[in-house]
């Protein structure tokens, strides 16, 4: 027999009936303003410790809310929890809960 | 039987609304705060999507007044309404009383004071300026010196100051902040034609006629920056520029810019002028803070208290388009009241 050299790709799509939505209703029972954030960025922008890694408060909760995830611990624990995020969001989003939230939970589960 | 109409307001909404009853034969009194007519259109020069000239149309509303049947009292503050008899006495803070068979409420809007988001540096840095200072500036041809050397210089528009902001205790959608600051981004482009101009803006909503259009212009035949991202904070450096902060969501990175001139894009908030009056009569408002009518989408020009109407902005963020078009709308039924209160 042949050999055609054929091997199925791995789709990079988020296959969002499949996503893992055990984080965000957790999340969502202990700070649902999380569910306020329509993704203007205003949190990232004035992050202090966005502007020496790749932290990005936005992208944390929007990866929260489709299930992304896998490597989150890492991201969380680059912030340095000093609540400027939360002054600038024009929706009132506690974004330093959430991310507080984040380590409770996923502590607990790595237990 | 001839009625009197109070009109409170000599804005396009009230100056429409007098037009439209020009016809009947009811005697049309309007109550204006200023020493002149026009409302918040004297500020424009000129008008999105097509830029009208905006005296142009003020003078045809000022014109369309009738003058059989209609009076404008300048400087005058409305401060209070009480119903009696099944009418509406309109009191003044002159002491002056005025009997009315039906009153139509035409008080306009306040702009947002930019102030109140101090991060945004408005009144503390010089080079920080509203969108309705910027409007001031083509109307008097008033630039501050340092923008006219001829040297390239970089704009940015703010976008949603004020508005969609639960900080600022507005949680409404002005909706003609974004096609001004198209339009505006569009004529500085024009005045100053080696500058560069950038929008930051959460969503841009090109909702009516034309809108559209003319943010595609702003991009393809104006070069206009179109960033999404609000902006965090505005930092005054040296030499009077500004450092603004905002997140490139699109590449997902923090970013800073440095600027010579930001226009912050004010919204719409209700009218302080408006706020004794509903509070005499205990008229409901809504959500926002504007006047709220009997119901909003088949009585959006009534009230709940009887003879008691509203036109324009007092109700809603409207475009001058709108305005003119609830204007007419309200004077209908303001007509069909009076012919009522006839037949009883």
């Amino acid at each position: 027999m042949s050999e055609w050299g054929f091997t199925v790709i791995q789709t990079n799509q988020s296959d969002m009936d499949q996503m893992d939505r055990g984080l965000i209703a957790k999340i969502g029972n202990a700070e649902p303003s999380i569910f306020w954030c329509i993704g203007c960025g205003s949190c990232s922008a004035t992050c202090t410790a966005a502007q020496f890694n790749n932290f990005s408060p936005r992208r944390i909760i929007q990866a929260i809310r489709s299930g992304q995830v896998k490597d989150i611990m890492g991201e969380v624990n680059k912030c340095l929890l000093c609540g400027k995020c939360q002054l600038v969001c024009p929706r009132h989003v506690n974004t330093r809960n959430i991310l507080l939230n984040v380590k409770q939970i996923m502590g607990q589960d790595a237990i | 039987m001839n009625k009197t109409i109070v009109i409170v307001g000599g804005g396009p909404a009230g100056l429409e609304a007098a037009a439209a009853l020009g016809s009947s034969p009811h005697h049309v009194l309007i109550l204006e705060k200023e020493h002149n007519t026009g409302g918040k259109l004297k500020n424009w020069h000129h008008l999105f999507p097509n830029f009208a000239d905006a005296s142009e149309i003020l003078k045809s509303l000022e014109k369309s007044l009738p003058l059989n049947n209609s009076e404008i009292k300048y400087d005058c503050d409305v401060f209070k309404m009480e119903q009696m008899d099944g009418n509406l006495l309109v009191s003044l803070k002159s002491g002056e009383k005025i009997k009315a068979d039906a009153v139509l409420l035409a008080t306009g809007f306040d702009l947002f004071d930019a102030y109140k988001k101090e991060e945004y540096g408005h009144g503390i840095y010089k080079n920080v300026i509203t969108s309705s200072e910027l409007e001031g500036m083509f109307v008097n041809n008033s630039f501050p010196d340092q923008l006219k050397d001829g040297l390239p210089k970089k704009i940015a528009m703010v976008h949603c100051v004020g508005s969609r902001d639960k900080k600022a205790g507005n949680m409404h959608c002005s909706k003609l902040c974004c096609i001004t600051g198209v339009k505006q981004a569009i004529e500085l482009r024009k005045y100053l034609s080696k500058s560069s101009v950038y929008n930051f803006y959460m969503d841009l909503r090109m909702y009516g006629q034309h809108f559209e259009e003319l943010y595609q212009e702003a991009q393809e035949d104006y070069g206009v920056n179109f960033i999404r991202g609000r902006v965090s904070e505005i930092a005054e450096i040296s030499d009077g520029k500004l450092q603004v902060k905002a997140e490139d969501t699109l590449s997902g990175r923090p970013m800073k810019m440095i600027f010579d001139l930001v226009v912050l894009l004010i919204g719409m908030t209700p009218a302080t002028s408006a706020a004794s009056i509903a509070q005499s009569l205990a008229l409901p408002k809504s959500g926002s803070g504007f006047l709220a009518p009997v119901h909003q989408h088949i009585s959006a020009n009534e009230t709940c208290i009887p003879g008691l109407f509203l036109a324009g902005t007092c109700r809603e963020p409207l475009s001058l388009q709108e305005s003119i078009t609830d204007a007419r709308a309200a004077a209908l039924k303001i007509i069909e009241w009076l012919k009522l209160k006839d037949n009883h």
